[in-house]
């Protein structure tokens, strides 16, 4: 073959121009320490390098959740844990008010005034807030105080006592405040003021003679959230069949006036809300028609038992003001027995809680790790190897440079006169 | 008898062909470094010698020698490595420009990085996470804002860079069209000179090394074929009409193309018929801006569109910290400008069209429950035949088995169960006319699968079918009208904004959800300021549910595959064009093997026609010094 001037010329450039971007991109690659920085470098890498990035930030994302909800929970932990504390002092006076050596005077005063004020302080620890400021036991409420204390002049046997709490009212719902914590696992980060400060079991007795009634259409109504539906026609055991085989801790019964009872297993308070536009639980005499909203709409008619913590302390304090020691040892003590019962299953629950969402910590710390070091490896040069590319590279374009010199120099014209 | 004087003739002879030889040399040493000169040989040739076999030839022995003449300057070229390189050349400058524009889209879309769109669909899916767990909070409310501003800003100046790249690959084909058409002038204007000078018996090397270095320049813009069989003249064709022929040419024009938002189509001057391009820079141009961006455009579109109608479907169900509902998180305006959906598509002052985007049934269903019915869906691709695409359903199928097999039948509509647990359909990109995007074809049911079931149309069969291309057809639909969305006006990523609800006031930002009091089919009673869960809801609905954008399930999906569609093509360009340019050099150094100027070899050549030339003067002083001689001693 012919070989002419240009063409080694030319050859010498394409090769040097080729070591050159080849030089170049190891040379980029070792100075952002990445190797993927536009799509075409690594279609595939690149788009793992995009999902990995979304996923890190996902993960961001749901640590964030996590640790909210770990705060939450376990700040409603230790307030439950305080309540705890505060009611085994209440026992331990009440056992002590009940050992029949006390004056009335002291059992009153020296007594009951300090129930009074471990009274107070279990509405306050009820009420307490998280640190953005919302309450802890009150539901999904969070504009306002999940319980109002009622204070009222007392007057007993005589004895103007001032203005003392009377009553508290939970002004919160029993619906569930929930975080997710992973995709589509979402935590329920609240416990209801109604169920965790509830003393006895609540019952409802509706006082109204439902024998005979007739379901008018298909209707539906929530008892503690969970729905239940009335077809047209269901009658009253209908309806008391479907409540016991819904996975509610209410159980029904028909009274011996042919009313309702519902009467719940643990204590909490019953939540009941007719559906849209049925009204089953009003025609059953069950709540009332001007007030539908949840948590204080028993009917006036019907006959409520059934303590939050609070009532069975201001019972105890009522006691002790009357000086009733039979009732003091008997329905109290055994009243404060099973709030505080229910308050240390609740704490449970808050521990079990907590040590979920410890565990969940923990894998998501691993996950993210993972997914960190998928991050690493696919995005980031090997440096070893890149320095050795290089290297090459550099002693590659060294030759070039050299043979190509040595190529182009000598021409005839260097050998004639 | 020779004549005297007969050796001084013959030396002056082979003294100026030696000159011109040794010029000839020069002008190849000269032109060494021009890639389109080639080489030229002076051919030699004997004179005719003495005497002709004729009457009056003089008695003797015969056929004398006369010495030397040029019988042609001859340049060496192979025609066949010049095509070669004009079809090679013709399709490397069709990957260049892929190539450089791939690399423009990669710049234009910035991934993989932290800055880029997905970066900001990242951000915007946290904040609704995070406005789920403090929906009373401002502050959270203003971050939400502001993201989502990020995200629409990300996504119009997206859109906005890609209608530059499409008009400055317009502006690329109007000057390509005209150095078209000057390099065509050009070679009208050599062939004139070429057909003189051969006229005139001369071989004119240096205007044949013009040409065809025209012609390698005219082939890298358009495929040209050249066809040599003619002596007298060069035809050039594109496709199969006729550029240049001897001296007429055939110029190229741009017009205003009205169907393609005025960007400009290329016609014959003469005739106004679309010239048809095969290779060459101007083809891949045209591929470039009506076929790559043009797709590009339409999934900005797409993502836009399918983000705006995703959070604001939900979000219209959701309540403001102040109760209100019904509100629209982004803004678009809708083709449409009545509340029948009606449009006028081919602009003839008659609304022609129902644009819908979005249809979603009135009953409430469960991806996992069996339908329990058959029946026969029936729907038209995106063409432009409107292929009819049936979709046949039996008892056995679920609601989600149902939306497997549309969304895989290729109907040019997608399905999805959403938020609300409503049976919806979606609009996709149109194949055929850019302009129907996003509008729904053709529904009809055999069954009562989308009447009674989904609660979609009015009615089964024929009669009862939704098609585009009547008016009003919108009352054939069953659905509630806040259940539809009419098709976005044109680029809705150009125009996608956020509401001006929510930009003035974040406190609108629905995250809370609702009840249906009094069974009115839509939310109406909130669930008070404290409920995130319609947040929670819409961060869901971008990332993990199905909501279906185009084919892909949702925009984080759709998103990664566009990309990874942009890096596979981008970089098949890149290797496309290191491949070409290995086998034009490979080619280039053929070419150059035979036409190339090797200066040893022009060395050597003027060495020997210097003593060539040195011989000639001295036989011409020889001969002096003989007549010298002879005329002193007479």
């Amino acid at each position: 073959m012919r070989i002419t001037n240009s063409m080694i010329h030319n050859d010498m450039i394409l090769t040097l121009n080729r070591h050159k971007s080849a030089m170049a991109k190891v040379e980029n690659e070792l100075a952002t320490g990445v190797k993927i920085s536009k799509p075409s470098d690594d279609p595939t890498g690149s788009v793992n390098q995009m999902i990995y990035l979304s996923r890190m930030a996902e993960f961001n994302q749901y640590e964030r959740n996590v640790q909210e909800a770990h705060d939450r929970i376990n700040m409603i932990d230790n307030q439950l844990g305080n309540a705890t504390d505060i009611m085994h002092r209440v026992r331990e006076l009440t056992v002590q008010a009940a050992n029949g050596i006390n004056s009335k005077f002291e059992l009153r005063e020296s007594i009951g005034k300090e129930i009074e004020q471990h009274l107070l302080s279990l509405v306050d620890l009820a009420n307490v807030k998280d640190s953005t400021g919302r309450p802890l036991f009150g539901g999904s409420v969070i504009e306002r105080d999940p319980f109002t204390a009622i204070f009222e002049r007392n007057v007993t046997e005589g004895v103007d006592n001032g203005r003392m709490l009377s009553g508290v009212v939970y002004q919160g719902d029993n619906l569930a405040n929930s975080r997710e914590i992973e995709r589509r696992e979402a935590m329920d980060v609240s416990i209801p003021g109604n169920k965790a400060f509830w003393g006895t079991n609540m019952t409802i007795t509706t006082n109204k003679d439902s024998g005979d009634y007739i379901a008018q259409g298909n209707q539906a109504f929530a008892i503690d959230g969970y729905k239940i539906d009335i077809s047209a026609g269901d009658t009253i055991e209908n309806i008391i069949d479907k409540i016991n085989n819904a996975p509610v801790e209410v159980k029904a019964s028909l009274g011996g006036n042919n009313d309702l009872i519902l009467s719940t297993e643990t204590p909490h308070q019953i939540w009941l809300e007719d559906i849209e536009s049925s009204t089953v639980l009003q025609d059953l005499g069950v709540i009332d028609g001007n007030n539908k909203k949840p948590g204080n709409n028993i009917s006036a008619a019907a006959t409520v038992n059934g303590m939050s913590i609070f009532d069975v302390v201001i019972q105890l304090r009522k006691d002790l003001y009357n000086g009733d020691q039979l009732a003091i040892g008997g329905r109290d003590l055994e009243a404060i027995d099973m709030a505080m019962e229910n308050l240390l299953r609740y704490r449970a629950e808050a521990g079990a809680r907590v040590n979920r969402l410890e565990s969940h910590t923990e894998r998501l710390a691993m996950d993210k790790t993972y997914t960190q070091e998928l991050l690493a490896k696919n995005e980031s040069i090997d440096e070893v190897e890149s320095i050795v590319n290089l290297k090459w590279l550099e002693n590659v374009n060294n030759y070039a440079l050299k043979v190509g010199a040595g190529m182009i120099k000598p021409t005839l014209m260097d050998f004639l006169r | 008898m020779p004549s005297t004087f007969s050796g001084l003739e013959i030396a002056k002879r082979g003294l100026t062909v030696h000159q011109q030889a040794i010029a000839t040399t020069g002008h190849n040493i000269s032109n060494a470094d021009n890639k389109h000169y080639a080489r030229q040989r002076v051919n030699f040739e004997a004179m005719s010698p003495l005497y002709d076999p004729a009457l009056n030839r003089a008695n003797g022995p015969g056929m004398i020698g006369q010495g030397v003449q040029i019988s042609s300057i001859e340049r060496i070229r192979d025609n066949f490595i010049d095509d070669r390189i004009l079809d090679l050349s013709q399709e490397k400058a069709s990957w260049n420009v892929r190539e450089q524009y791939f690399a423009h889209l990669e710049i234009i879309y910035n991934e993989p990085s932290d800055q880029a769109i997905r970066a900001s669909l990242d951000k915007f899916w946290a904040s609704w996470q995070e406005l789920a767990q403090f929906p009373e909070e401002y502050s959270h409310r203003e971050v939400l804002k502001t993201r989502a501003d990020e995200l629409v800003y990300n996504i119009n100046s997206t859109y906005g860079k890609l209608r530059d790249l499409r008009e400055q690959a317009d502006t690329e084909i109007k000057n390509n069209v005209q150095s078209l058409n000057t390099l065509a002038q050009e070679i009208r204007d050599l062939n004139e000179k070429i057909l003189k000078s051969e006229t005139l018996g001369d071989q004119p090397n240096d205007l044949y090394d013009r040409r065809d270095e025209l012609l390698q320049r005219i082939s890298s813009i358009a495929n040209i074929n050249v066809s040599r069989s003619d002596a007298n003249e060069i035809f050039i064709y594109i496709g199969s009409e006729i550029l240049v022929q001897g001296e007429t040419v055939n110029k190229l024009t741009t017009i205003p193309d009205t169907k393609n938002e005025g960007l400009s189509r290329v016609v014959w001057d003469y005739n106004q018929k679309d010239v048809v391009l095969g290779n060459g820079s101007l083809y891949s141009l045209f591929n470039i801006r009506d076929k790559v961006l043009r797709e590009h455009v339409d999934k900005m579109d797409l993502l836009a569109i399918n983000l705006h109608d995703i959070v604001n479907e939900i979000h219209k169900d959701g309540f403001s910290l102040t109760g209100e509902t019904n509100i629209d998180f982004f803004k678009q305006d809708s083709l449409s400008k009545n509340i029948m959906g009606n449009y006028d598509l081919n602009n003839d002052g008659q609304n022609d069209t129902t644009a819908i985007f979005k249809v979603a049934g009135n009953n409430k269903i469960k991806p996992e429950q069996p339908i329990g019915i058959n029946g026969l869906l029936s729907f038209v691709k995106n063409d432009e035949n409107h292929t009819v695409v049936q979709v046949a359903y039996n008892a056995n199928d679920t609601v989600d088995s149902v939306i497997q097999k549309i969304n895989k039948s290729g109907a040019g509509l997608v399905a999805y169960v959403n938020h609300d647990n409503n049976f919806a359909l979606k609009g996709n990109v149109a194949d055929d006319n850019w302009q129907k995007n996003f509008m729904i074809r053709h529904i009809e049911d055999s069954g009562e699968f989308l009447t009674g079931m989904t609660g979609i149309l009015q009615s089964s069969g024929e009669n009862g079918a939704f098609d585009y291309r009547r008016i009003n057809d919108i009352s054939k639909l069953q659905s509630n009208r806040e259940n539809i969305s009419f098709t976005p006006m044109f680029h809705p990523a150009g125009s996608f904004k956020l509401s001006n609800d929510i930009a003035n006031n974040p406190g609108l930002i629905s995250a809370a959800s609702g009840k249906d009091i009094g069974g009115t089919g839509d939310y109406n009673q909130p669930n008070g300021i404290k409920d995130g869960s319609n947040a929670l809801k819409i961060s869901n609905a971008l990332r993990h549910e199905k909501s279906m954008v185009g084919e892909y399930q949702n925009p984080d999906d759709f998103y990664h595959a566009l990309i990874a569609k942009l890096g596979v093509e981008s970089r098949e360009a890149k290797d496309k064009i290191e491949g070409q340019e290995t086998m034009m050099k490979n080619l280039e150094t053929m070419r150059q093997s035979v036409m190339g100027v090797n200066l040893d070899e022009e060395m050597s050549n003027m060495v020997q026609f210097q003593h060539a030339y040195n011989a000639s003067a001295k036989m011409l002083q020889t001969i002096n010094e003989m007549l010298e001689l002879l005329i002193s001693k007479v």
